[in-house]
């Protein structure tokens, strides 16, 4: 039996590997082009006058059926089709193609025809790449989970203090890391806010270590002269600190500060100084009892001292990025927490924040906020993150964002 | 991101249009080791052009400035826009790396043989 359409189509199918093939309005196969019996391995003979459903799955076979039938009911002129061919040699190809209703010369329906394409191939190869990608995602989410254990299950709360954070990853690993832990003495503690440039598995690698010899050399009891710790602030220190200063640059506090940060820059450089990575780092030590605080800040966006009517005080940079040269300097600052004073430490993640639109969240809008009073460090940080989730609307998040509250409670 | 870079007495400028950022940071990396290897010690980046920087091109400056420093050359920042310089000072980087308003002075800074 011949075809209902033209030699000439016939032969760009064929050209362009398009199967074709009609069937009789009970489903009976009245034709099939060369590429239909290659694709099959059937000789013509063989197809014609079988039905159709034996040379397709049986949950293919109702599906063609499906899409026939609505076109017969002049559901659209054709309907797009991916099917199994069953091959004379028992194996399965996988078609992409079209059906539509064949018209007789008087515009009566006298059948199905269709065409169809070998994406076998195609399909084999978007198989492979949806498992590597999903393996990809599986060590993701492994690291994921072992990195929260470089992260404080909870955090310290001395007697009048509220201590809080907010963590949110912008993907499954992160750069930023944050810690709170007492030194010993169990009167001290260390704040850590901590931001490793770049992105990816090399920052969440290094936030590990970051975070680790932190606190690592942060406990250690180094012994260190006065006139050590002392020297390290040159000759500014001798000019205009008070008593009270120097005597907090004294305390172990400061010892625990500046082995920390200065063993930490110099291990980074020395050891890793190949890959170029450092960290933005803020690390104050806390005297719970007279709410003195000294830090340093490797060159983390300020974080700010709050009071009831309003931002105090910012803590600019006491010094670089960690991790940038060997050697440099840290310089230790003090700021005294009162009683209903909150301290926020923020990483540039909050202020880089963009809306669907583009725009940053930014410091003003930061400050703003941050400067309305507060009733605890846990409100502050949920009037923030809901700020952030209106601004952000849904958009995927670009960069992590860490946020730490240090709350002084009043005095009764 | 695109990279340009021209002679300028013994200085390679090398002119960054764009954002650096993750995305964009590998590549600058490797187009200023590749000038350093190929003899070119005597950097000038012009920041101009750029209109944003993350902590990931902060990576790529100081990876350029350790190598040229390295080859006994150095590497030197000119012309950045107020968020960059801002960007650039908070991570202490103008205290490390010489920073100049122009092109011009960047340039000059190496005539007048002010050793690295």
């Amino acid at each position: 039996m011949n075809a209902m359409i033209e030699p000439k189509t016939l032969d760009v199918l064929d050209n362009v590997g398009y199967a074709y093939f009609e069937a009789d309005l009970s489903g009976r196969l009245t034709f099939v082009n060369d590429t239909f019996c290659q694709m099959s391995g059937y000789p013509r003979l063989a197809v014609l006058g079988r039905h159709f459903r034996h040379f397709t799955t049986r949950q293919d076979a109702r599906q063609i059926y499906g899409l026939f039938n609505s076109l017969m009911k002049s559901e659209g002129s054709h309907k797009n089709i991916e099917a199994r061919l069953k091959k004379q040699d028992g194996s399965i190809m996988i078609a992409e193609g079209r059906i539509a209703v064949l018209k007789d010369f008087g515009g009566k329906a006298a059948g199905m025809c269709g065409i169809f394409a070998d994406i076998t191939d195609r399909k084999r190869l978007e198989e492979t790449m949806l498992q590597a990608r999903q393996a990809a995602e599986h060590e993701l989410q492994i690291g994921r989970r072992i990195q929260a254990d470089f992260l404080p299950d909870s955090l310290p709360q001395p007697k009048g203090w509220e201590i809080d954070s907010y963590f949110k990853a912008a993907r499954e690993v992160s750069g930023d890391f944050y810690d709170a832990f007492f030194l010993s003495g169990g009167k001290r503690i260390g704040l850590v806010v901590g931001d490793v440039c770049d992105k990816g598995v090399g920052a969440a690698l290094f936030m590990a270590l970051f975070r680790s010899l932190i606190r690592a050399f942060a406990d250690q009891h180094y012994s260190l002269s006065w006139m050590d710790v002392l020297s390290g602030d040159s000759a500014k220190a001798g000019q205009n600190s008070s008593v009270e200063r120097r005597r907090a640059m004294l305390s172990p506090g400061a010892t625990a500060l500046k082995n920390a940060i200065h063993l930490t820059n110099n291990y980074i450089t020395k050891n890793h100084g190949r890959t170029n990575m450092f960290a933005t780092i803020f690390f104050g030590v806390l005297d719970s009892v007279t709410g003195s605080l000294i830090y340093i800040n490797g060159g983390q966006e300020p974080p700010l001292v709050i009071g009831p009517s309003g931002i105090k005080r910012r803590l600019e940079p006491t010094g670089p990025a960690v991790g940038l040269w060997p050697d440099l300097e840290f310089k230790i600052e003090q700021a005294d927490l009162e009683p209903g004073d909150i301290l926020l430490i923020t990483t540039d993640g909050l202020l880089d924040a963009r809306s669907p639109q583009g725009e940053f969240f930014g410091e003003e809008r930061m400050l703003e906020l941050a400067g309305q009073p507060a009733a605890s460090a846990q409100a502050l940080l949920q009037r923030l993150q809901q700020s952030i989730a209106e601004h952000v609307a849904g958009k995927s998040q670009y960069d992590d964002i860490t946020i730490m509250a240090v709350k002084r409670e009043n005095q009764l | 991101m695109e990279l340009f870079i021209r002679q300028l007495n013994q200085a390679g400028v090398v002119s960054i249009t764009g954002s650096v950022d993750a995305l964009t940071s590998g590549e600058l990396t490797k187009f200023m080791l590749e000038q350093i290897q190929s003899g070119q010690r005597q950097l000038v980046a012009d920041l101009s052009q750029v209109e944003f920087m993350s902590s990931a091109g902060l990576r790529a400056i100081l990876a350029a400035f350790k190598e040229s420093r390295q080859q006994g050359g150095d590497l030197r920042l000119a012309n950045a826009q107020p968020g960059v310089q801002k960007l650039l000072k908070l991570a202490g980087f103008t205290n490390i790396i010489r920073i100049y308003p122009t092109v011009q002075e960047a340039v000059s800074s190496f005539e007048t043989g002010s050793a690295a």
